[in-house]
Parts: C-alpha cells; structure tokens; sequence
C-alpha cells in the first residue's frame, strides 16, 4: 500500500487530480483542506482503488508553540518540525503518535542525537521527510544554500534512523499539482540519494501503515 | 650422513631459497610487467576506460498533446538536457524513440555511463517543478535493456 503521507495542496480540483494520476493509496491532506472538499466529494471520486485519506497538520515549533503542536495530537496526524534543540528533545519524549518533520528548516536539529532520543521514546516515533522543500533547494538560484549538505545530512539521518528502526516517512508536501512529487518520483530521489528496493519500501509503503494504525488505535 | 638424506636436505634449502628470491622479486616483476603494459598500451585493449551502458525508459507524461514526433522529441531532450548541464551532455546520449499519443507513454533511449540512467529519471521527476516541458509531469514507469520487452508490455497495450 504506497503512500504519500503529506499534500501541501489547497484547492479541491488538485487533490482530486492527484488521486487520478498517482498510485498512492494513503494520501495526507491539511484537515482544512478535506473539510472545503468535503468526506463525500472525495469518497465519490471516479478512481480505479480505495484510497485513504488521513487528516493532516503540520506546524513548525518552538519553546513557546510546542503545546499547541501537542494538543493537535489525538485529533489528525500532527507533524512537527523543530526549529530548536529543546523542542525536538520535547518532541522525542512524549508519550504521543506524532512525526517530527525534517524539512531543510529543521534538519539542524532533527540529526543523530534525536535519533537515540526518539529510540527511547514510550511511544514509537516517526520521521516525516518533506521532499519537495529540499528538492526545490536545487533550483534556488542562491549560491549560498548548500544542497549537498543539506542532502547528506538528510539521508544520513533517514540512513540511521532505518538503522535504529525509526520509522521514516516520505511525503511529497508539494503545495500545489504543478508542483508535486508522485510516488514514483519520491521512490527515485531516495533511489538517487543511495536507498536500497528495501529501505524504500519500508519508507514508502510499510512505515506509513504502521503509523496510520498506531494513530487509529491511541 | 647417508647420500639419500644429503640429497633430501640439499632440495629443501633450494626450495626455500627460490621461495624467499620469489617472494623478494614478485614486486619489482609485477611494476615491470605493469609498465611494459603501460608502455605497450596493451591495458586499452584488455579493459576499457568506461564502461558504455545503453538503457531504454518508459515514460508517460500526463499533459502532452503534441502530434508532431520532432517537436516532441525536441521538447523533451532540451528539457532532460537542460537539467543534465553542458559537463553531463557530452557523456550523455537522450533520444527519444518511440511515442505512442493514445496512452501518452513514450520510450527514451539513454546511451553513456551507468550514472547519465540515474540523472536521466532524476531529470524528469524533477523537471515539472522547474516548468519545463509546460508543467508536464512525467511519470517513469519501467527501465529497461531490452526495448522490445517494453515495446511489447506497455506500448502494445
């Protein structure tokens, strides 16, 4: 069951086009966006298989908004990208079915360290890799940003993550249809940046129905 | 000391003897065979320099509407080209070699080192984000070797 855990999109016609042309079967929307869509119009889509939507918030935290993050928690699939140090340990104890975004803005913070601290975790945590933020770093005409890094960086947290076995999510997060990342083209970045046909799978497909069940049964 | 025994002793000290000059001389043997294939440029006939690969992809693109094949074909190599660079372009060869309009897939033809198959999919997952092609999204299905595998799986279908 493949999955995309993360759509950044805010018009109804994009997600409805998405569900046409891609072979997700676990598609995250922004809860405000399948609320304006409304449960009927996309249960009625003409679409060839079943396909779960799952509600979904994202929310880049710090020291004084970490709580609402948290509080969001029981109700969608909270993501919660760290933008300090003490955040991201926060993020990594408590006891609550949540991924901690990595995203070029808080992959300082979400490295190795948070990795042995999400190991001890109560509950199992999850990594959310936004792609399409980091992909579209290449295309930055500034000369400053250091893709390389940040892509290293990246796949060498996602790399011990698999290792410690974390789960790792993969999403698109791609704001708009002209914009996004299918399936296909997420399993070849992560083809690209090194993965094996197993860790991709594990990304892609084993790891999101694991926190899709783990968020039905808290 | 019997001859027999004398003989035996005798043939156990050349042994080691000839062991401990091979042992001694192997390297400088190995430097000066090394060079003579150097020297005879025997080396470009026994191994390459680089290995040439040539794979075929599948790929279907979810807004073309073109019915020309050249303008097609065009479009797609000056994308796939623009994203690859001028260091890339010499050691890459992209053609596109079959179109088939009713399913909208197309067969692309890579030639050059194994990495110019990587950057080619690469390429096109990503060229949509930089509006290239018109925003066309294009989805590569199946790599292949063989292009009548594909021929026959996808186009015929």
């Amino acid at each position: 069951m493949l999955s995309n855990f993360y759509l950044a999109y805010t018009q109804c016609k994009d997600v409805a086009e998405y569900m046409k042309i891609d072979t997700a079967s676990i598609i995250g929307l922004e809860e405000d966006v399948i609320q304006n869509c409304g449960y009927n119009t996309l249960n009625n889509l003409d679409t060839a298989r079943d396909i779960i939507v799952v509600p979904r918030r994202i929310l880049h935290v710090n020291g004084k908004n970490i709580d609402e993050c948290l509080a969001l928690a029981g109700k969608t699939v909270v993501g919660c990208a760290p933008l300090d140090t003490s955040s991201a340990r926060r993020l990594a104890k408590v006891g609550k079915v949540l991924t901690v975004v990595l995203n070029p803005k808080s992959y300082r913070y979400v490295n190795e360290s948070q990795i042995n601290f999400m190991v001890q975790s109560p509950k199992p945590k999850y990594i959310e890799v936004h792609l399409y933020p980091f992909v579209l770093r290449i295309f930055s005409e500034d000369i400053n940003i250091d893709v390389e890094k940040e892509l290293y960086l990246m796949s060498n947290v996602v790399e011990y993550a698999l290792k410690k076995d974390v789960g790792v999510v993969p999403s698109a997060a791609g704001p708009e249809l002209k914009k996004t990342l299918l399936v296909a083209h997420m399993d070849l970045i992560l083809y690209a940046l090194g993965f094996s046909k197993r860790e991709r799978r594990l990304m892609l497909e084993l790891y999101p129905v694991d926190l899709l069940r783990r968020w039905l049964s808290s | 000391m019997d001859v027999e025994s004398f003989i035996s002793w005798g043939a156990l000290i050349l042994s080691i003897l000839s062991m401990a000059i091979l042992a001694f001389t192997l390297p400088r043997i190995h430097k000066q065979v090394r060079q003579l294939i150097e020297e005879f440029a025997i080396s470009m006939l026994t191994r390459r320099k680089y290995r040439r690969v040539k794979r075929y992809i599948l790929v279907k693109f979810l807004c073309i509407d073109e019915e020309d094949y050249n303008v097609l074909s065009n479009r797609i190599k000056s994308s796939i080209y623009s994203f690859l660079g001028h260091m890339l372009r010499h050691k890459c060869s992209i053609e596109v070699i079959s179109y088939k309009q009713a399913s909208r897939r197309a067969i692309i033809r890579v030639r050059g080192e194994a990495i110019c198959v990587t950057y080619t999919l690469l390429a096109l997952s990503m060229q949509h984000l930089k509006n290239e092609l018109g925003s066309c999204i294009a989805i590569p299905i199946r790599t292949s070797g063989l292009i009548s595998r594909l021929r026959r799986k996808y186009l015929k279908a």
